[in-house]
């Protein structure tokens, strides 16, 4: 078809004959195809600005120009060739006396200047002028539409715009005005008449009978008022009128008018308009405004200044019976797209006055309750940019309204409404209490919320420390882990109210310090929740970073002891945390099993690195520490409750690796071993116990070579005074007192040395039947974990009545059945007992062993016996420190299961 | 033709910022005006003229006689009920009702089967609809109360089959030279204001008309005109309202926390209009608040008129008519109809009883019941 095509074009530009329409849809086909080539597109180029020149009125003309725009654009080298042939074109044309297609010609040159950057067409003013006022009206628009791109000077511009305004076509009067429109930003016009005979036409148009003319007079009035309002000697006068015109138009009985007038009111700057004009714009009551009216009407008699009296007077009568509460129209509007365009506007000029931002808070608030999402969402939009600038100030009356959006059926709105309360600054504890409040029935309502409502109760918080920590303390008790069994720290809420505990402090009031510390830590157990919420605040290790520094703060805990307990000595520095390094950690949400299990919904942990279980384990262990001091100060209750929430938040961790699992066996028992031995029972005699603690300890200090601490030299003394004295326990007590438990940090890998001890198919009803003076073969299951097959185990068995224990020594080399994973053996073996007939007459010619009746675990791990002999070998540092800590806890006597 | 652009940039501004001077309007007297030699419009005030009800007024134009409205007054119970329509001289070309309340309709079936009006009758197609369900509840009533009226039931019926429905912006021509033409008023369902054109001579007729949007409603809408002679409703002309906003705030929080108190709320309101309004006003706070609470209302003829609303949607507001494809506005979640056996049944509940006045009937015989409680509210609408 190329072929065809191309010799059809020679042809035609030999004959010079007109092109017919089938032939230019050849050519169509030809030019959009890309494959064509660029000497058959050189060629149809050259026959179509041919035939524009010598098409005479053909109505093929138009599909020529077309042709060639199609040319310009899908082939952009030739684009200069086709301006040229088009320009040339132009002065044939009006040389020929075909006006309107010469405007035709020089819209599509505009627009190729425009698309390509071919250079302006730099038309002659007398050639523009005399197109501009041929009868056609279609050239008439083309050359108005793309008048400035035509190189006309501004001032034959204005006078061919300022005139066509007044054109009987009404989209030439909007092509006219649109022009003025555009002229008001190239600065070339200072004469204050000239500028105000553009405002006042303009002005008149506003009441022009077609839409599109008064929406492009809106556009002139402001543009041109603001001009007249640089240059006018009137500023003030001016400014207003200005102002008021456009409130007038608000009304207008077409949408794209008034959304139009509401754009340009936001266009309005400041000192233009007063702030009582702007205040009765959001006004109908114009009892004010009737004041100033008589007060201008009375300055009207006067001489000086009368015609300025009149303009304002009867700008004023104008305004009070057309512009009065323009805005207040504007949002009541039925159309969303003019309630949209008057909250924009107020957007922008709620800047100019505080009292007009906080009228136009108070409408906004109330548009909360609109019927259509469109509106509610452009009020919340409005309200959230005022809040960021701190306008809003949210009235208890108007919290009903307000809160509902947070419990609205739409997404979008409630989303749109927690962006708001992000930023709102409320006045009264009670309108922040209901804020809360209301966020957690929402987050009841919709849990999908969760994490951008924990965000917005930061943010609330953070803007409201005192008012936060108020409502924290009131709430404090409903925080608190239930000690028998029930934990209430899975729930949402419990989760909300810790967020808004841990973002107090960090509101500018500083009043947030108040928040009890160990709520922080409670908070860790929420971190993965908690910092899905706070990811626009903060990542999660800087989170953990700031609870665990809130939680461990010894400041923290002083302030909220009563002061009838004052601070007690703290005898550890706090290490302090290695934070920030490793950002490996990936945390991610359990689904909940169900609503009293704890573990369920707190997070798993991956773990990448060993640092950040340390870390965590570090954390509890400080809080343990923080709730000693709970202890002391005779809150017994919470300290029980606290060590038991502590313990179930190591229980329920799972870790991977036999680091973080010995790690964490550690802090449990420590835990454990704390709530046991609880502090509440101080003054008990327990000598013997402590006596027995007292030897290992000195015996693993003598295995580490270190020294022992004061404590355990006092705790030495007074055990040897005990026994002589009847006022023990008092010493004791005072013991007791004089100790601080202090900050246990782990620092490095902890092995956890243990054995487990089951008798299979034993059972305490029916006890293994025993024949006297023959053995008996006791089945026993062990398990070792991390004991070396160097290691030396022995088996203590000891008779029921306990008047014969055998010791039975095992090899873990001989007898392993399996070895697992983690340094885990297990061990399966009849322990063979002997019992002489003598001493087993008595016992009913049963045998039982000792303890087997009872708890077969705890009687295994007490019987089982580990030969010490690596700790000689590797008396480290670490565990010197680690003993070293331990030892001043005499509530921890079976440390020495610990291997570092 | 194209005029020249006037060059001439010395004007005076005040010209362009004067306030236009006020369209002429005549004082509503309950009497006749002086004729008007330069527009030949003459005004004959039977009603509403400073008073509220029995809005009726005859006007003369170019010898073109038309009767805007035929009301009732609600408040007399005498001759003082109806328009004195011996007052006209001639015959009327034509009669345009603007909407369906007593006060602009209540008389004319008295007008067309009593006195013998026979000549055409304009009204809009809703207006059409429910006026019927308006006269015929009132009639029930009067009968209740052992009123008796001018007109019957069968009146009524013969009375609307001469009615010619009209729409909005349709240019009706009366006879040769009267033409007529209706523009959305907004007030209630198919409320219009009425243009009348003979010759040169032009006016509107406003009727009852809202320029705030409500919500089922818009806001009244007309072209520019240039008119003679405006009559328009003026009871609230000076009265400033509170913004719909606001007014709706108010409501919604005060039903909203007596019901989440477990108290009732009782709302007197007329069965057609404004019934409607607070309906899809509750309906929406209702949906998006997740409430449960029933809210029932009392009247068959809500029944009716819900069902007459359905089927009128394009003379709502812009925003049911943008959603009619998805949910028809008064396809009602959560209103239902009440039965007198619930008004002590347990349990909160809104209530919308009529009659609004409270003079009688349900919504007077539950405010016995409910009033002593003082958890419980009487809102009155208005």
């Amino acid at each position: 078809m190329e072929q065809q095509v191309r010799s059809v074009c020679e042809l035609s530009l030999d004959a010079e004959k007109p092109l017919c329409l089938q032939f230019m849809a050849s050519m169509r086909s030809l030019i959009v195809n890309p494959h064509t080539s660029n000497s058959t597109i050189s060629s149809t180029l050259e026959i179509l600005i041919r035939s524009l020149q010598h098409a005479g009125d053909s109505p093929l003309r138009h599909h020529a120009l077309k042709l060639l725009d199609d040319i310009a654009s899908l082939r952009p080298s030739l684009s200069t060739a086709v301006f040229d042939g088009l320009r040339s074109s132009f002065y044939s044309s009006l040389s020929a006396g075909s006006s309107t297609f010469a405007s035709e010609i020089l819209a599509t040159l505009a627009s190729l200047s425009d698309k390509h950057g071919n250079p302006e067409i730099e038309l002659d003013d007398r050639i523009f002028v005399s197109l501009c006022f041929l009868p056609s009206v279609t050239g008439r628009l083309q050359l108005l539409t793309n008048a400035e791109r035509l190189g006309i000077g501004a001032s034959v511009l204005f006078t061919v715009f300022f005139g066509l305004t007044k054109d009987p076509y009404p989209y030439v009067r909007k092509a006219a005005l649109d022009g003025l429109a555009g002229l008001s930003r190239c600065n070339e016009f200072e004469d204050v008449g000239l500028i105000e005979g553009c405002f006042r036409r303009a002005v008149e148009l506003l009441r022009d009978a077609e839409d599109c003319v008064r929406s492009a007079a809106v556009r002139v009035v402001i543009e041109w008022g603001t001009m007249l309002f640089a240059a006018h000697k009137e500023k003030d006068t001016m400014g207003n009128v200005v102002f008021i015109q456009l409130c007038c138009v608000v009304r207008d009985m077409s949408v794209e008018v008034r959304v139009e007038a509401f754009k340009a009111l936001g266009k309005v700057t400041e000192s233009m308009v007063s702030e009582e004009i702007l205040l009765q714009s959001l006004s109908k009551i114009t009892g004010a405004l009737e004041k100033k009216i008589a007060q201008a009407k009375s300055s009207e008699g006067k001489k000086e200044n009368r015609s300025q009296a009149q303009l304002t007077s009867r700008v004023l009568q104008m305004f009070a019976s057309n512009g009065a509460g323009a805005f207040l129209h504007g949002l009541e509007d039925e159309f969303h797209e003019v309630v949209k365009s008057a909250c924009c506007s107020l957007r922008k000029l709620v800047h100019l006055s505080a009292e007009f931002a906080a009228q136009a808070s108070n409408l906004l608030i109330n548009m909360l309750n609109d019927h259509t999402v469109a509106v509610r969402l452009e009020a919340l939009e409005t309200l959230h940019y005022m809040a960021g600038h701190g306008l809003v100030n949210v009235q208890k009356e108007q919290m009903h309204m307000f809160l509902g959006t947070l419990a609205d059926k739409s997404d979008i709105i409630r989303y749109a409404a927690r962006r708001t309360f992000r930023s709102v600054k409320l006045s009264e504890v009670d309108c922040f209490r209901s804020s809360v409040s209301s966020l957690l029935k929402n987050l009841e309502v919709h849990p999908q919320d969760e994490a951008d409502t924990f965000s917005v109760l930061f943010h609330l918080g953070r803007n409201h420390g005192n008012f936060a920590s108020q409502v924290i303390n009131d709430v404090c008790d409903q925080l608190e882990p239930v000690f028998e069994g029930t934990l209430s720290l899975d729930s949402a809420n419990t989760a909300a109210y810790l967020v808004l505990s841990i973002s107090a402090p960090l509101s500018k009031d500083h009043r947030g310090k108040h928040i009890p510390p160990h709520l922080y830590s409670f908070a860790v157990t929420h971190i993965g929740r908690i910092s899905l919420g706070l990811g626009d605040i903060m990542d999660q290790t800087t989170l953990l970073t700031y609870l665990t520094e809130k939680s461990i703060s010894a400041s923290s805990v002083a302030e909220c002891i009563p002061e009838e307990h004052p601070r007690s000595p703290v005898v550890h520095d706090i290490p302090s945390q290695d934070d920030n390094k490793s950002n490996t950690t990936s945390w991610q949400l359990v689904p909940c099993e169900s609503s009293g299990n704890i573990a369920a919904t707190i997070v798993s942990y991956n773990q990448n690195d060993d640092t950040d279980i340390l870390k965590y384990l570090n954390l509890i262990l400080g809080r343990v520490r923080d709730i000693w001091l709970f202890g002391k100060s005779s809150c017994n209750s919470e300290a029980l409750r606290t060590l038991s929430a502590c313990k179930e938040e190591v229980s329920m961790y799972r870790p991977n690796s036999p680091e973080s699992s010995g790690a964490c066996a550690f802090t449990l028992h420590y835990v454990q071993v704390l709530a046991k031995g609880n502090v509440s029972c101080w003054g008990t005699t327990l000598t013997t116990r402590l006596s027995a603690t007292i030897s290992q300890v000195e015996s693993l200090l003598q295995e580490g070579s270190m020294e022992p601490s004061s404590f355990v030299t006092q705790v030495k003394q007074t055990l040897n005074q005990a026994g002589i004295l009847s006022t023990a326990p008092l010493f004791f007590k005072k013991l007791a007192d004089t100790f601080s438990l202090g900050q246990f940090t782990l620092r490095s890998k902890i092995t956890h040395v243990s054995a487990e001890l089951v008798i299979p198919g034993y059972d305490s009803h029916h006890p293994l039947p025993f024949i006297p003076g023959l053995p008996v073969a006791i089945p026993v299951d062990i398990t070792l974990h991390n004991i070396s097959s160097e290691g030396r185990l022995w088996l203590s068995l000891t008779s029921d009545d306990g008047q014969l224990t055998q010791v039975l020594f095992l090899d873990p080399n001989l007898q392993v059945v399996s070895v697992g994973a983690k340094m885990k053996k297990k061990i399966s073996m009849p322990a063979p007992f002997y019992g002489p007939p003598k001493v087993l007459n008595s016992a009913r010619r049963e045998y039982i062993p000792r303890g087997l009746s009872d708890n077969i675990a705890k009687l295994a791990i007490r019987r089982a016996r580990l030969q010490p002999r690596e700790t000689r070998n590797c008396p480290s540092t670490e565990l010197g420190r680690c003993l070293g800590l331990l030892f001043k806890n005499w509530a921890l006597q079976e440390c020495w299961y610990y291997w570092i | 033709g194209f005029s020249y652009p006037d060059t001439d940039l010395d004007l005076d501004l005040l010209q362009s910022v004067t306030v236009q001077p006020p369209a002429p309007t005549i004082s509503l007297l309950n009497s006749w005006l002086p004729p008007s030699p330069v527009m030949g419009i003459e005004c004959l005030v039977l009603g509403a003229g400073q008073e509220i009800g029995k809005s009726c007024v005859v006007v003369t134009i170019n010898g073109k006689r038309i009767m805007f409205d035929c009301g009732m007054h609600l408040g007399h119970s005498d001759d003082e009920r109806y328009p004195d329509f011996s007052l006209i001289d001639g015959s009327l070309d034509c009669v345009v009702i603007t909407h369906f309340h007593l006060d602009h309709i209540g008389a004319l079936p008295y007008f067309t089967e009593v006195i013998g009006y026979n000549g055409p009758i304009y009204m809009t197609y809703p207006t059409k609809a429910l006026a019927p369900l308006m006269l015929e509840d009132f009639l029930r009533i009067s009968v209740g109360r052992g009123v008796e009226e001018k007109f019957t039931a069968d009146d009524i019926s013969a009375c609307m089959k001469k009615v010619t429905p009209i729409d909005l912006k349709q240019n009706i021509q009366v006879g040769k030279d009267l033409q007529i033409r209706a523009y959305y008023a907004g007030h209630v369902l198919g409320a219009a204001m009425v243009y009348a054109k003979v010759g040169d001579a032009s006016m509107v007729y406003t009727g009852d008309y809202n320029m705030t949007p409500d919500r089922h409603l818009g806001a009244a809408q007309i072209d520019p005109l240039e008119l003679d002679l405006v009559i328009t409703e003026s009871t609230y002309a000076t009265t400033v309202r509170d913004s719909k906003h606001a007014s709706e705030r108010k409501f919604l929080k005060a039903v909203h926390d007596c019901v989440v108190a477990g108290g009732k709320v009782l709302i007197p309101t007329f069965a057609l209009g404004r019934a409607q309004e607070l309906f899809i006003l509750l309906e929406d706070y209702w949906e998006r608040m997740n409430l449960k609470v029933p809210i029932y209302f009392s009247s068959g003829l809500t029944r009716q008129a819900n069902i007459y609303y359905k089927t009128l949607m394009s003379w709502t507001n812009q925003k049911i008519k943008d959603t009619i494809a998805l949910q028809n506005a008064f396809n009602f979640k959560h209103v239902v109809s009440f039965d007198r056996s619930q008004i002590n049944a347990p349990g909160s509940c809104v209530l919308f009883a009529s009659p609004g006045m409270l003079s009688g009937g349900l919504s007077l015989e539950v405010f016995k019941q409910w009033a002593p409680s003082k958890v419980n509210l009487v809102m009155l609408p208005g």
